[in-house]
């Protein structure tokens, strides 16, 4: 009988059992997907591009719990009614199939069935409130610079720049130019997936320093280190000398 | 540098191998968004953000304030009302518990007829129709009002042609109020101000369990008996039974059933004898001599003596009530503490009345004897039942199913249960949570009710007086002019209370009483309270039990109240603090009991009375006569829900149809009960392992000598090494650690009663699965914070200890190194993190959790609709496969972190209060920062440092960690219980049996 290395037999049984045990946890499903970045047919073919681009509409116009709520929230019909009137009263684009289709839900009562585009995995808490209010200027000197939002709009260092820039720029660091969609969609396909997220968040002053020191072992071995610098450099004290939030923690987004 | 497969590259393939394998049949369905047609205005809504509304428990009559978190408008989570003085802030197990009385997938989801749903409109016109034919003969059978409820039912009868209310609670204070009319000449009850006494003497009150408003008793209890800086009060209970209110005692006599107030009699002969007080009772006292009493009631003269000299001596309370004081001579009993009160000069110190007389709702069960005679002479045409159940509590032998079938029934009510089930029209009432209502439990406190959320929508209910108003304005059009609803009458009855108390509009007053959940005046207290010598009229014979065998006990359950907790899930799933069984009744014996009659322990005896008889499974416990057997009240039901069907006996059906003389109130301690051996095995499920330490120190206590002499004491247990030998520095010292904070918590055991309202408030904030009575058995509970008990010594000198065990948040911890995955941690604020969609399930923390705080999730547990409707939505709801701890309420912690930060500051001292803290009566749990020295928890937590250093004096420090040779370094800091005097067998000869 032939017989196989033992580090090859090893590991052709890890990589069976492996499989059929991942097949069977439905946890590990969601990172290793890549999100669809195609547009989804939406019941009312309702423009951004429009909306924003050209007229100019600011998203928390809309979206009004961004700075305020966990969820940026989708605009409650009365939103556009207010632009465009109920039946009987039309205002904007009075004659318009698809702002009908939006005026017979509301004379009916009825609510907009959006799809659901942004979709993170029930297992993490993405606070909007936190990112909008963020100070930009923690980031870490020279973060966002080299960006060609010609070249790689989707690039990490356009994406800081985006988020540094502030305002709806902010929005379109994880949403991408919805001002230019005519249909919604995601942009990236690793939307919501944590390495993406950590790659930002990597580039907040002394998040590295962090990462280094906080596994338990390095945290032990670099117990002789422990001196003003380090802590300042780890702990980010800012200058009212209140503590900065560890965005490295698990416990910060999974609970 | 390393060759080969890493660990992390081995995960990885393993994901890949998993990706390509299952890619193809795995594509999410798209979910949609609904957002609101309108918006809230003024930010009345955030999306995942909790408001916070101020309401009424109605659970039991007490009435505590609420405030209710709603989240998405619906409401997650009950928390004690922190205006309220009567709870301030806490609740009880039961208050914890009401949510699920709203979300009960039982409730009454639309109006049925005859057992066949019809409309709404169907369905009312039935009820004028039955109102309309029957007037003058109608019989509304509700639970006693505490607001204006039983006024308004009173003007609706009286507008629809007359009838009658009858106000019914098995668990009833009619005899307490009469023996306060007796001696007082008082129509209210008195206020007992524990917290004023340095010695209670307790004949029998279950305060803890049912008996008054218990989280305000419990709080009051704590403040007077916890140790505070070298002094403890004393606490001695006189009973037969020592549940969970005596498991506290210092010192507890083992009174014969009945004779309670022979004690209080003696005592206060003995006091009469030193300081004659009252004239009047010298005749009356004569024959109560401790030497007279001793041989009837089974505790010596001198004990008698002692107690009574200490008891005249001290500021002291004798308080009696609850079921075991229920007796034949129930209101007789309460007339010899009140004596006893009296003459020890308490009156008005420790035993007050309030300044306006506030007359309390009569809720004697004569009237409800009366109503069953009505009910078999054909006088009642209509009887109206809310959610109260007389057909479960009331003894079978009083034949109330067979009386109610000659009368036509409606039930107004929210809940199933056995009586509204015989009803013949069904018309679904909101909960509390979702309609109006107020309730003034004592003078002065008015606590307002409102809905906390809309209807839950999967019923089709109304509110019971809306649905009453509708019906008195179609039988007779003048009916309660100027008002629609229900909200109109407590709008008009809240006017009285602006009027005759505030200035300015009534708008702002409503707008603040609804803020405030309601107007709470500081109490004055009446300085003319004397005994009166209408007493001597009341004679007090030993009350005779019928039948033979051993004395029965119905004993209050702290969970169960009458029977309504029943149908509560997470009421089921907690076990019982003394005997540790869920969803199940037991029959509680003595081990010397069990041994005559040749009963195991676990084993299935049969209790027979001369009205029937129950099989049971037999608990052993030193906490009760030898002549007594005790079984818990509010279990065997029928037709109350799943949850609550079929799951234990009612030992109300045992009883015979006794009354108390004075007042006609159902006595419960009435008869005898044989107790059989049967060969039937025992399916009962106790949690508790072993009931004993041996010598582990779980639940450790010292002694008020230990604490303030200078001596040596023996630290109990196994002690922490000497020489500590780490390997590693402590965390603290490195730059990444508990840098600004360190959660960390204290419980002091000598607050804990034990109540277990912080384990179902856990249940309720973490979102955490009941698993019913088969997972349990097989130690599968889910929850993440139990009570422990722990017996220590041996027959009358056994002692009771609680401890509430958590997660300990281990610096050293166990479970995190064993963890193939790094799914749990130690992060950087000292929390052991547990991050679900990390773990693989391997539960190898779990084995290595000394603590054994982990829970595994073996299945994907079902929270079916609409309890699901419950669970908080600022949390991750785990499946199937992971495993989950108490994470000192993480949540809590980020949204106060986050709080802070748009505050630019850091976290204060009090900001984060956890859920179980939070609802401890007794405050006995204590959360905070401990890399802050001046936050509370660290002082709590701080030793002294000299004794620190020496093992041998460990018991003279308060403070311990629970197993410290593991060498863990837990987060959570005990203090130690304390003793008046140390408990036999504390030591050293625990390493035996059981019993």
């Amino acid at each position: 009988m032939r017989s196989y290395p033992i580090s090859l037999r090893l590991g052709i049984s890890t990589l069976v059992l492996g499989t059929l045990f991942l097949l069977l946890s439905p946890l590990n499903s969601f990172a290793i997907f890549p999100i669809s970045t195609e547009p989804k047919e939406q019941p009312i073919a309702f423009s951004h591009k429009l909306h924003v681009g050209q007229n100019g509409i600011a998203c928390q116009y809309c979206h009004l719990y961004a700075r305020r709520s966990h969820s940026s929230g989708i605009p409650p019909v009365s939103t556009c009614v207010g632009c465009h009137g109920p039946h009987g009263q039309e205002l904007v684009q009075a004659e318009h199939p698809e702002v009908d289709k939006m005026r017979d839900l509301w004379a009916k009562g009825e609510s907009i069935p959006w799809v659901k585009l942004h979709d993170i995995p029930d297992f993490v808490r993405f606070p909007h409130k936190q990112h909008i209010n963020a100070d930009a200027a923690r980031f870490i000197d020279g973060a966002g610079n080299g960006c060609d939002l010609n070249a790689d709009p989707r690039s990490l260092s356009c994406r800081v720049m985006l988020f540094r820039n502030g305002g709806d720029q902010r929005c379109q660091s994880c949403h991408g130019s919805v001002q230019e969609m005519e249909v919604a969609h995601v942009v990236d396909q690793n939307f919501g997936g944590m390495g993406w997220c950590m790659q930002c968040h990597l580039q907040v002053e002394g998040a590295i320093e962090r990462k280094r020191a906080m596994s338990t072992m390095a945290g032990w071995n670099n117990a002789k280190d422990n001196d003003a610098r380090r802590e300042a450099q780890a702990y980010l004290v800012n200058e009212r000398n209140h503590h900065n939030p560890n965005m490295l923690d698990c416990y910060t987004c999974h609970y | 540098m390393k060759k080969g497969l890493s660990r992390r590259n081995l995960f990885k393939f393993m994901a890949i191998g998993g990706t390509t394998a299952v890619a193809a049949g795995c594509e999410q369905k798209p979910e949609k968004i609904i957002p609101a047609l309108i918006p809230p205005v003024d930010f009345e809504y955030m999306p995942n953000t909790g408001y916070q509304y101020m309401t009424t428990c109605r659970e039991c009559d007490a009435a505590c304030g609420m405030m209710i978190t709603a989240r998405e408008y619906r409401a997650q989570k009950a928390e004690g009302n922190p205006n309220h003085p009567h709870n301030q802030g806490a609740l009880c197990a039961r208050g914890q518990a009401s949510l699920q009385t709203l979300y009960n997938p039982e409730r009454h989801a639309r109006p049925t007829s005859g057992g066949n749903n019809v409309s709404w409109e169907d369905a009312q016109s039935e009820f004028v129709n039955l109102v309309q034919q029957s007037a003058g003969q109608i019989v509304y059978l509700g639970r006693p009002a505490v607001g204006s409820e039983g006024n308004f039912i009173d003007n609706w009868l009286n507008e629809v042609g007359g009838g009658k209310r009858i106000a019914f609670n098995l668990i009833s204070r009619a005899s307490e109020q009469r023996a306060c009319e007796i001696a007082f000449g008082r129509s209210d009850l008195p206020d007992y101000a524990f917290e004023n006494a340095e010695l209670l003497v307790n004949f029998g009150a279950d305060f803890i369990e049912t008996w008054g408003n218990t989280v305000q008793n419990a709080r009051r209890f704590a403040d007077m008996h916890a140790y505070n800086d070298g002094k403890k009060n004393r606490y001695v209970h006189v009973g037969p039974h020592q549940s969970l209110s005596g498991a506290r005692a210092d010192e507890w006599l083992s009174a014969n059933p009945g004779t309670e107030a022979m004690i209080a009699l003696a005592m206060a002969h003995a006091i009469h004898q030193r300081d004659p007080r009252h004239d009047f009772l010298s005749d009356y006292l004569s024959p109560y001599s401790p030497e007279l009493v001793a041989g009837e009631t089974g505790i010596s003269a001198e004990k008698i003596q002692t107690l009574a000299e200490e008891f005249h001596q001290a500021s002291s309370l004798a308080v009696a009530g609850g079921t075991w004081n229920s007796s034949e001579q129930a209101t007789a009993t309460h007339i010899a503490v009140f004596i006893l009160n009296a003459a020890a000069g308490n009156l008005g110190k420790t035993l007050r009345f309030h300044e306006s007389e506030q007359p309390s709702e009569d809720t004697s069960h004569s009237q409800i004897l009366q109503l069953l005679s009505d009910l078999n002479a054909g006088k009642v045409k209509l009887l109206i039942v809310d959610d109260s159940n007389p057909l479960h509590t009331l003894p079978a032998s009083l034949g109330f199913a067979q009386a109610m079938k000659k009368t036509k029934v409606v039930a107004l009510a929210a809940g199933k249960n056995e009586t509204n089930q015989q009803a013949t029209l069904v018309l679904p009432a909101l909960t509390a949570y979702e309609s109006w209502g107020d309730a003034i439990p004592s003078p002065g406190i008015f606590s307002i009710q409102q809905p906390v959320m809309a209807p839950v929508n999967t019923f089709d209910a109304r509110a019971r007086e809306d649905v009453m108003i509708a019906a008195a304005k179609q039988i007779n059009p003048q009916a309660f002019a100027e008002i629609t609803n229900y909200r109109d009458y407590i709008y008009e009855r809240w006017a009285q209370v602006h009027q005759s108390r505030y200035f300015g509009p009534f708008e702002n007053f409503w707008i603040k009483t609804l803020e405030n959940g309601g107007v709470f005046e500081a109490p004055r207290w009446s300085s003319a309270i004397s005994l009166q010598n209408e007493v001597t009229g009341v004679a007090y014979q030993v009350p005779s039990l019928g039948g033979s065998g051993l004395a029965l006990i119905p004993a209050p359950s702290v969970f169960h109240f009458d029977g309504s907790g029943a149908n509560k899930p997470w009421l089921q799933e907690t076990p019982h603090p003394i005997s540790q069984i869920v969803w199940d009744s037991w029959a509680e014996l003595h081990p010397d009991t069990a041994k005559q009659l040749g009963i195991k322990e676990r084993s299935v005896v049969e209790i027979r009375t001369p009205q029937g008889s129950l099989n049971a499974t037999v608990y052993l416990s030193y906490g009760i006569h030898r002549e007594a057997v005790a079984i818990p009240i509010g279990q065997g039901h029928t037709s109350s829900g799943i949850v609550a069907d079929g799951f234990g006996i009612n030992v109300m059906n045992l009883l015979p149809a006794k009354t108390d003389t004075q007042t006609g109130n159902l006595a419960f301690v009435s008869t005898k009960a044989e107790v059989v051996p049967t060969a039937i095995k025992s399916y009962t499920v106790n949690l508790d392992g072993n009931p004993r330490q041996l010598g582990r120190d779980i639940a450790a206590a010292t002694t008020v000598a230990a604490l303030t002499s200078d001596k040596a004491g023996h630290g109990g247990g196994h002690h922490r090494p000497k020489e500590i030998v780490e390997f590693y520095p402590d965390r603290s010292e490195t730059a990444t650690y508990y840098k600004p904070y360190r959660w960390g918590m204290t419980v002091d055991l000598d607050r804990c009663n034990g109540c277990s309202a912080c384990v179902v408030a856990c249940y309720a904030e973490n979102n955490i699965p009941v698993v019913g009575k088969e997972r349990a058995a097989v130690g599968r509970e889910m929850s993440w914070i139990r009570m422990e008990r722990y017996l220590e010594g041996y027959q009358d000198e056994t002692e009771t200890r609680f401890a509430p065990v958590m997660c300990q948040q281990c610096s050293n911890a166990g479970c995190e190194p064993v963890c193939p995955v790094y799914a749990t941690y130690h992060n950087p604020e000292g929390l052991n993190a547990m991050i679900y969609n990390r773990c693989v399930g391997t539960r190898y923390c779990s084995n290595n959790c000394i603590y054994k705080a982990r829970r595994y999730n073996w299945f994907d547990y079902e929270f079916p609709a609409p309890l699901d409707q419950q669970l908080n939505s600022s949390i991750t709801t785990r499946a199937v496969g992971v495993m989950e701890k108490c994470n000192f309420c993480v949540h809590r912690l980020t949204e106060a972190k986050y709080a802070a930060r748009d505050l630019d500051r850091d976290v204060q001292d009090g900001e984060v209060v956890t859920a179980c803290q939070q609802t401890c009566p007794t405050k006995a749990i204590t959360f905070g920062n401990l890399a802050d020295p001046n936050s509370k928890v660290s002082q709590l937590a701080k030793r002294k440092p000299d004794l620190l250093a020496d093992p041998d004096k460990e018991n003279r420090d308060r403070q311990y960690e629970i197993f410290p040779e593991m060498n863990y370094k837990p987060a959570v800091t005990y203090l130690r219980k304390v003793n008046h005097k140390e408990v036999a067998g504390l030591y050293g000869n625990e390493h035996g049996a059981a019993h």
